[in-house]
C-alpha cells in the first residue's frame, strides 16, 4: 500500500482554517439565538400598530389561493370589526428596466372600501422611489371601492378612460408607483375572492 | 523620559488620527467606492453603512492581528475573508433584528461589506503586521473616516436631491421645487463625490502645509538658533564690519592675519 505523504504545512493550513471556521460558526450560532426574527410576530405587531381600531380575529388560509403573475398575497387577516388586512408582495412591477422589486404593501379593506394602506417593506431610494410610499401619494387610494379595480386582469395596469381607477404617478418613481398600484390591486382581488365576490 | 512617553503615545495613536484625515479611505485612498456611491442617497444610510463598516473593520483588524502568527502565509487571504465575513454577518443579524428599516434600506450593500476592499486592505497591509492595539486604532480611524465621508456625501446628496436632512424634510424647499433629483441618482453621486474629493484634498494639503510651516517656525524659535526643516542648524556667517574688526577677531583666535 502506498504511503500518503502529508506535509506539516498542509496540516497547519487545514487546522488553521478549520479552527477559524469552527469558532466563526459557533459565534454566529450564539448570536442567531438572540437575533432570530419571528416574522409572524413582527407582522402581527406591525398590524397592531397600524390598525389600532380592532384586534386581529383570525388569519385566512391561503393554501388554495391563486396569485396573479408578479404579485403574491402573503397573509390575509380578518379583524374583529370585519376589516380585511391584506399583505401583498410585488415581485415584478414591469417586464423591462428597473422593476421596483420587493415592494410589500399592507392594505386594509372594510365594507368593499379601502380604508387604510401603507408600505410594509421596500428598499426604494429615499427621496426618489420611497416618495411613492408617502401619505400624499397613498391617500389617492383611500375611500376607493373595490369595483374601481379591474381584478379580472392580472398584472396589467389599466389604461385611463375605461372607468377603472388609474393612480397619479410620482415623478421619477414610475415603477414604484406601478408596484404600489399592483399591490393594492392584488389585495383588492384577494378581498373580492375571499369574500365570495368572484 | 516624559518626552519619550509622549512620543510613544503619539506614535500609538497616530493610526487613529491619520485614518480619519490623512488616509481617509473615501477621499484620499479612494477605496470602497461602490458602497459609497450606492448608499449615500441619504445621510442616515451613509452614517449607518459607515458605522457598520467601522464595527466590522475594528473586529476583523483585532482578530487578524491576534492570529497573525498563527495563520499560514499561503492561506492568509481566505482566512481574512472568513474573519471579515463572520463579523459582517453578525452586523446583518443585529441590524435585521433591531434596525429592520435600515436593514431594508441598505439591502444588498450590507452583505457586500465582506468584499469591501478597505477591510481586506487594512487586514493585509496593517493588522497582519502590527500588534492588536495599533490595529484596533487603525480600524477605528479608517472606519470613522469612512463613516464621516459617507455621512457627508449622504447629507449633501439628500439635501440637494430631496430637500431633506436625516429624513427631516424642509417643506419650503420641496414646495418651491428646489431639490434636484439628479443628486440622488448615480450621476449625482459621481458629481458630488468628485467635487468633495477635490475640496477635501485641497483642504488637507492646505492644513498640512500650514502645520509644516508652524513646525519650522517652532524649530527656529526654540533655542534662538535657526534650523532648516530637517532640524539641522543653519550655519551663521557673521561678516565683520571692518577690516580692523576682522584682524582683531583673528588675533583673538590665535590665527594669522
Amino acid at each position: 500500500m502506498k504511503k500518503v505523504n502529508v506535509s506539516k504545512e498542509s496540516v497547519r493550513i487545514v487546522v488553521c482554517l478549520g479552527v477559524i471556521a469552527l469558532v466563526a460558526s459557533l459565534l454566529l450560532a450564539v448570536v442567531n439565538l438572540f437575533t432570530q426574527v419571528d416574522e409572524a410576530a413582527e407582522l402581527r405587531k406591525a398590524i397592531g400598530e397600524f390598525y389600532a381600531e380592532a384586534e386581529i380575529a383570525s388569519e385566512v388560509d391561503l393554501k388554495d389561493f391563486e396569485n396573479t403573475d408578479g404579485t403574491e398575497v402573503l397573509n390575509v387577516f380578518v379583524a374583529e370589526d370585519g376589516a380585511y388586512i391584506v399583505l401583498t408582495h410585488v415581485a415584478k412591477a414591469d417586464k423591462v428596466g428597473y422593476n421596483a422589486e420587493g415592494v410589500s404593501m399592507l392594505v386594509i379593506i372594510k365594507d368593499d372600501e379601502i380604508v387604510k394602506l401603507s408600505g410594509y417593506s421596500h428598499s426604494e431610494t429615499p427621496g426618489l422611489g420611497a416618495n411613492a410610499f408617502k401619505d400624499k401619494h397613498l391617500d389617492q387610494y383611500i375611500g376607493l371601492t373595490t369595483d374601481r379595480f379591474d381584478v379580472s386582469e392580472g398584472e396589467q395596469i389599466v389604461a385611463p378612460d375605461d372607468g377603472y381607477f388609474t393612480p397619479v404617478k410620482v415623478t421619477s418613481a414610475t415603477y414604484t408607483t406601478n408596484a404600489v398600484f399592483l399591490a393594492v390591486k392584488a389585495s383588492v382581488r384577494a378581498y373580492v375572492i375571499l369574500t365570495g365576490g368572484m | 523620559m516624559a518626552k519619550d512617553a509622549t512620543r510613544n503615545l503619539r506614535e500609538t495613536f497616530e493610526p487613529l488620527t491619520s485614518g480619519v484625515f490623512k488616509n481617509n479611505a473615501t477621499f484620499r485612498l479612494v477605496l470602497g467606492t461602490c458602497p459609497t456611491l450606492a448608499v449615500t442617497t441619504s445621510a442616515i444610510n451613509g452614517l449607518s453603512m459607515g458605522l457598520a463598516t467601522t464595527f466590522v473593520l475594528v473586529c476583523s483588524n483585532a482578530i487578524v492581528s491576534l492570529l497573525r502568527n498563527f495563520i499560514p502565509r499561503k492561506v492568509r487571504i481566505p482566512a481574512y475573508i472568513l474573519v471579515i465575513a463572520t463579523f459582517s454577518t453578525l452586523v446583518q443579524m443585529i441590524m435585521r433584528k433591531w434596525l429592520p428599516d435600515l436593514y431594508d434600506s441598505l439591502g444588498l450593500f450590507l452583505s457586500l461589506v465582506v468584499v469591501n476592499c478597505i477591510l481586506l486592505a487594512r487586514a493585509e497591509s496593517f493588522a497582519s503586521l502590527n500588534p492588536v492595539l495599533p490595529s484596533v486604532l487603525d480600524g477605528i480611524g479608517i472606519g470613522l473616516g469612512f463613516a464621516f465621508s459617507l455621512t457627508l456625501l449622504g447629507m449633501i446628496r439628500e439635501f440637494l436631491g430631496a430637500g431633506a436632512l436625516f429624513g427631516y424634510e424642509f417643506t419650503a424647499l420641496v414646495e418651491a421645487g428646489l431639490p434636484m433629483t439628479i443628486f440622488i441618482l448615480p450621476a449625482g453621486g459621481f458629481l458630488v463625490y468628485g467635487f468633495m474629493m477635490v475640496i477635501y484634498n485641497a483642504a488637507v494639503k492646505a492644513v498640512e502645509n500650514a502645520l509644516k510651516k508652524r513646525a519650522e517656525n517652532k524649530n527656529n524659535d526654540n533655542d534662538g538658533v535657526p534650523k532648516n526643516k530637517n532640524g539641522e542648524q543653519i550655519p551663521l556667517i557673521l561678516e565683520p564690519e571692518t577690516g580692523a574688526d576682522a584682524i582683531e577677531a583673528l588675533n583673538r583666535e590665535g590665527g594669522d592675519a
